[in-house]
């Protein structure tokens, strides 16, 4: 693995295959053409490109190419992707009755949204887990009825800390799928949220059969570049298409302003704005040159230039950590979530936060080491 | 006259799911968890039975595509139905929501060519889904792609 694998910008033959997956037929052909040349396909093929080629064999068939790759193994890619997800949709549904017949609302995000919403396809956004978003004065009695209903939480320690700190907390049912129940589409400047936040336009959407909803295509756009542009050991890249996919359907009208507004109160401009000005440069993207101006006006916080400066260099799920590395994630973590301003409040609050870390390590022991 | 129960037919939804990509259908059923492949020209029926459900209207027009083989198109085109019904794929409904087949054009040359390749007119099942899934598709599958396992040397 070469040393930007885990970057949330992609690498060259990265890249190439993200051109293939999201342009059209003059620029996506040649970039195919060369990604087959520069990568060995037995070898090389990381998990973040792996997740891209069933959009990238879509995007081929649309053009009527195909060779050996794409009617073989890139349609067994789409043809397993294609069931893995009608199996989760399927699931998801249940899950999402379960808190109907609770009476809580509910919306889908990431790969479930976007596939309802942006890509209309079942197959070419892979995607390894259900993600459901339910308001935050629901969130306890959410986890109830999921933990009543024989879904076993994860990481049960770390509840309390996350209904007060986080915004999500992971389920697992009898196969071992993946629920992850959201409170905070972000867990960004929590302090900041109010209940109507995201709520207020909601998009109704069906998940098989069963009613839902889902948030705006313009904060599916900010859901994706926040959650996707941090450092993982999966090469989180698929951000960038589904970043791009929103941006360039046509029936899809971006509420730039909505965006930079929500950028701006969740404390996320930084990673925003460097995830639009990247697309543009590199995907064509379209960006409004008033939100150009916009954003290059803009004066980043203390705070701010922290989590996205961690976000870029450590970000999430890393496996080792050195003794600064978990002091500065754990610096980190706290600052993404405070809405504190000045220094002094910042860290006044951050001995608090402290202090509720150190009694959850004495329910399990993996202080500073838990991705929250 | 009144067409009989049996000659509509509808995918049995919300537990099967389909899609027609490149001449093949893929279909799964949800409730068993089986997995079907269909190919050409079972996916021309599949999608007209998909479109209008009149079995019976599809079966007189398949018939008639080749006149000096009915008995063996007739066979074919009863066996694949059947097969569907079996794998709770399709149910027989009454005809209200159904609307009548009537062949176009270019319907009657694809049938003219499907009718001489009845050999093909098969259901490819999949019933082993959690193996298959454990499968990965780079590297544990033969050229056709997944779900194909690689063969041993």
């Amino acid at each position: 693995m070469d040393a930007s694998a885990e970057s949330p910008f992609p690498n060259s033959s990265q890249e190439l295959l993200l051109k293939v997956a999201l342009m059209g037929k003059d620029i996506a052909l040649p970039a195919w053409r060369e990604w087959r040349k520069s990568v060995d396909f037995e070898l090389d093929v990381d998990q973040g490109s792996f997740r891209l080629l069933p959009l990238a064999y879509q995007n081929l068939n649309s053009f009527g190419y195909s060779d050996d790759l794409v009617a073989g193994r890139l349609k067994g890619i789409y043809r397993q992707s294609w069931i893995k997800n009608q199996q989760l949709f399927y699931k998801t549904a249940k899950v999402l009755n379960l808190l109907k017949d609770a009476g809580i609302k509910t919306a889908v995000l990431k790969g479930i949204a976007l596939t309802e919403l942006v890509y209309k396809n079942y197959g070419i956004r892979p995607m390894s887990d259900m993600d459901i978003l339910v308001p935050f004065p629901e969130a306890r009695h959410a986890v109830d009825v999921l933990n009543r209903a024989g879904f076993e939480i994860q990481m049960e320690h770390l509840l309390e800390h996350n209904l007060e700190f986080g915004r999500s907390i992971a389920f697992t049912d009898k196969q071992d799928t993946e629920i992850d129940l959201h409170w905070y589409a972000f867990v960004n400047s929590l302090g900041n949220a109010q209940k109507n936040d995201f709520w207020d336009d909601v998009i109704p959407v069906e998940v098989s059969g069963v009613q839902t909803h889902s948030l705006t295509h313009t904060d599916n756009l900010l859901h994706a570049i926040v959650h996707g542009i941090r450092k993982n050991p999966e090469p989180p890249i698929r951000w960038i298409a589904d970043s791009m996919m929103i941006i360039n359907s046509d029936d899809i009208q971006v509420d730039w302003q909505r965006l930079l507004t929500y950028a701006s109160k969740f404390r996320v401009f930084l990673q925003v704005k460097r995830a639009l000005l990247y697309m543009r440069d590199h995907f064509e993207a379209e960006i409004p040159s008033d939100v150009i101006r916009q954003m290059e006006a803009y004066k980043p916080s203390y705070v701010e230039r922290v989590v996205f400066n961690y976000g870029e260099k450590i970000g999430d799920n890393v496996k080792e950590f050195t003794l600064s590395e978990r002091l500065y994630s754990f610096y980190a973590r706290y600052l993404a979530r405070t809405n504190r301003e000045g220094l002094f409040s910042i860290h006044f609050g951050l001995m608090a936060y402290a202090a509720k870390r150190v009694k959850s390590r004495f329910t399990q022991d993996n202080f500073l080491t838990s991705s929250t | 006259m009144a067409k009989k129960e049996l000659e509509y037919l509808k995918v049995s939804e919300p537990n099967v799911v389909h899609e027609t990509i490149e001449g093949e259908t893929i279909l799964l059923n949800l409730g068993t968890g089986n997995y079907y492949s269909i190919e050409w020209p079972g996916t021309a029926i599949w999608d007209l039975l998909v479109e209008t459900g009149d079995a019976e209207g599809i079966r007189s027009a398949f018939v008639k595509a080749n006149i000096d083989k009915q008995k063996e198109v007739d066979e074919a085109y009863t066996k694949f139905i059947e097969n569907l019904i079996e794998e709770e794929l399709v149910v027989t409904v009454e005809n209200g929501d159904a609307s009548t087949f009537t062949i176009d054009e270019n319907t009657e040359k694809e049938f003219s060519k499907a009718a001489s390749k009845l050999d093909k007119l098969t259901i490819n099942k999949y019933s082993d889904m959690q193996d298959m899934l454990l499968l990965d598709p780079i590297h544990d599958v033969d050229e056709k792609g997944w779900p194909e396992p690689k063969k041993d040397d």
